[in-house]
């Protein structure tokens, strides 16, 4: 539905993004990480079609976005990461003035925003002036003006900056109850909410696109290089002298115990370390290689230490 | 029509619930009771020193004419008072959605610039336009002891609604410059000051400019006219091309701050 082809955006002297590629097919949840400066908020702006790229091309549904125009903003929601309102006015007011604005009229737009203030969790504030409400309802209120028009692409900046656990759980919940029905771009620097709520990945580094893909293959791509679980009985002595090992960490005892190491990466570390373990008296029952985590990947991609997979 | 009613409740909500707004408009409304009072009492003693020196010559007692010498001094009064309000009116238009992030959503919605930028000065103009109404409300009854002449005076307030349309519009195009409302109003009243004083420059003939050129670009040049009654095509025109200006030259700029896009 979304194809990014050699995106580019400069702000004078700086480049923020350098030739950006991505796809999204229909009803996907991407979330775009990368460290502060990487081209993330920039990215949301030349999808929601706020600004024009210097370079490159976005295509919607193989259509042209420049082309789009108001068409675009119509089947689009967008949730800035400053989360802007009209302070003077309530939530209500707020969506009235927001619906009016999308062409909702009478019972269409009272049913909208019922059902928005409802879906956020608005209910309780829904009529006292946004300038009263807390961060967390002032970010609901955001997410429900993305999303009273029922949009078919929503495009999420920072949704669950400086919200309590609680708000993040549920607005989390919300935003992946959109998978297969809305196509959604989130933009964050918490690694873990890609993990609860995105199919896949685009990892950006000053402005160019770093690794992509969904979560399970990232870390499939990821897996090996050196992470190992293993079920073993130790030798006396423990891992002392072991070659190879790096770093291990007991996950549960008992004969045999569970543990997850860090080996070089090196193809025949395994191995040697398999043999250590019987010439000193100790077995293997198993050794995995362990798929990589986010936080793992994402590291080791802006550290400059993951090799691209073919 | 349902996007432009949906900025003007917006605007109107904003104009209506603010304490800065309400304070300017009882400001405008205040000082033009006063400066028509003060007018009124001119009046008054002016017919009433008329009446003596006629009565001390042995002659019947004459007035001066209402509509020339009170209701056009009242409708100087209101321009004037225009002046000063129409920046503070505007300043927050476009600056305050640009301070505040809305205008990101603004530019991310199906609203064109044109009908956003429309959709202020709309707002803008007819909250000043009740203003205006209000404001006039007592000449009714000063009306009920002289002859007022309608259209004459109906013009001289169709004037002041178009140097107000007009003086909106360029306020408002000074908003969308800036992020600081303040500093709109500044900019806007140093604009619409010059604009007022054009005629006064093209009178010293100091400036090397043609005196036609300053003349016909003066505000004030062209408002004395229709404060007087008289309806010429190039007084109305001149205000409704600087409205179509402002108005133009304020969507220019949002397009320009979304980098040209449509």
């Amino acid at each position: 539905m979304i194809r990014v082809r050699e995106l580019s955006k400069r702000y004078g002297d700086l480049l923020a993004l350098a030739g950006l590629d991505f796809e999204l097919a229909s009803g996907e949840i991407l979330g775009l990480l990368g460290p502060n400066g990487a081209g993330k908020t920039t990215t949301l702006r030349l999808l929601t079609g706020f600004m024009p790229p210097d370079g490159g091309r976005v295509e919607i549904d193989g259509h042209d976005l420049a082309q789009l125009g108001p068409d675009l903003r119509r089947r689009s929601g967008y949730l800035p990461e400053a989360t802007p309102h009209y302070p003077d006015l309530s939530p209500e007011e707020n969506l009235e003035f927001w619906g009016g604005l999308y062409g909702l009229a009478g019972p269409a737009r009272r049913a909208a925003i019922a059902k928005v203030i409802e879906g956020c969790g608005l209910g309780a504030v829904a009529r006292r002036p946004a300038r009263e409400l807390s961060k967390g309802y002032r970010q609901r209120l955001g997410l429900a003006q993305a999303l009273l028009h029922d949009p078919e692409l929503v495009f999420l900046d920072e949704p669950t900056a400086g919200l309590d656990p609680l708000h993040v759980r549920e607005l989390r919940a919300m935003i992946r109850s959109f998978a297969g029905n809305k196509t959604v771009v989130l933009c964050t620097h918490i690694l873990s909410e890609v993990e609860a709520v995105c199919d896949r990945v685009l990892i950006l580094d000053r402005g160019r696109s770093a690794l992509a893909g969904s979560l399970a293959e990232l870390g499939q791509r990821f897996a090996g290089r050196g992470r190992f679980e293993a079920r073993v009985a130790l030798p006396p002595g423990g891992w002392a002298g072991a070659p190879g090992l790096r770093a291990a960490e007991r996950l549960a005892a008992g004969t045999p115990e569970r543990w997850r190491l860090e080996l070089d990466p090196d193809a025949e570390a395994p191995a040697a370390l398999a043999a250590w373990l019987h010439g000193r008296g100790g077995r293997i029952y198993e050794l995995r290689a362990r798929a990589a985590g986010l936080e793992e990947v994402f590291l080791e991609v802006l550290s400059g230490r993951a090799e691209e997979a073919p | 029509m349902r996007v432009l009613a949906a900025i003007l409740r917006r605007e109107w909500r904003a104009l209506f619930g603010s304490p800065q707004a309400g304070l300017l408009g009882g400001a405008f409304l205040l000082l033009a009771g006063a400066l028509s009072s003060l007018n009124l009492q001119a009046y008054l003693r002016a017919n009433a020193e008329i009446g003596l020196r006629m009565r001390s010559q042995g002659l019947a007692p004459a007035f001066l004419d209402f509509n020339e010498s009170l209701l056009r001094q009242d409708l100087g009064a209101l321009a004037t008072l225009s002046l000063l309000l129409l920046p503070l009116l505007a300043m927050n238009l476009l600056a305050e959605e640009r301070r505040s992030g809305t205008l990101e959503l603004l530019m991310t919605s199906p609203v064109g610039e044109g009908r956003l930028v429309l959709g202020k000065w709309l707002a803008a103009w007819l909250y000043f336009l009740g203003l205006l109404a209000l404001a006039c409300l007592p000449k009714f009854v000063l009306a009920a002891y002289g002859s007022l002449h309608w259209p004459s005076f109906l013009v001289g307030l169709a004037g002041i609604a178009l140097l107000a349309g007009a003086f909106l519009a360029l306020s408002l195009f000074l908003s969308s410059l800036t992020r600081s409302p303040l500093l709109a109003a500044v900019g806007g009243f140093a604009l619409l000051l010059l604009l007022w004083i054009l005629g006064g420059f093209a009178k010293a003939g100091a400036t090397g400019f043609p005196d036609g050129a300053l003349a016909a670009l003066s505000a004030l040049g062209h408002l004395a006219p229709l404060l007087t009654g008289l309806l010429d095509t190039a007084d109305l025109a001149y205000f409704l091309l600087l409205t179509a200006l402002g108005l133009e030259l304020a969507r220019r700029r949002l397009q320009a701050l979304r980098g040209g896009w449509r």
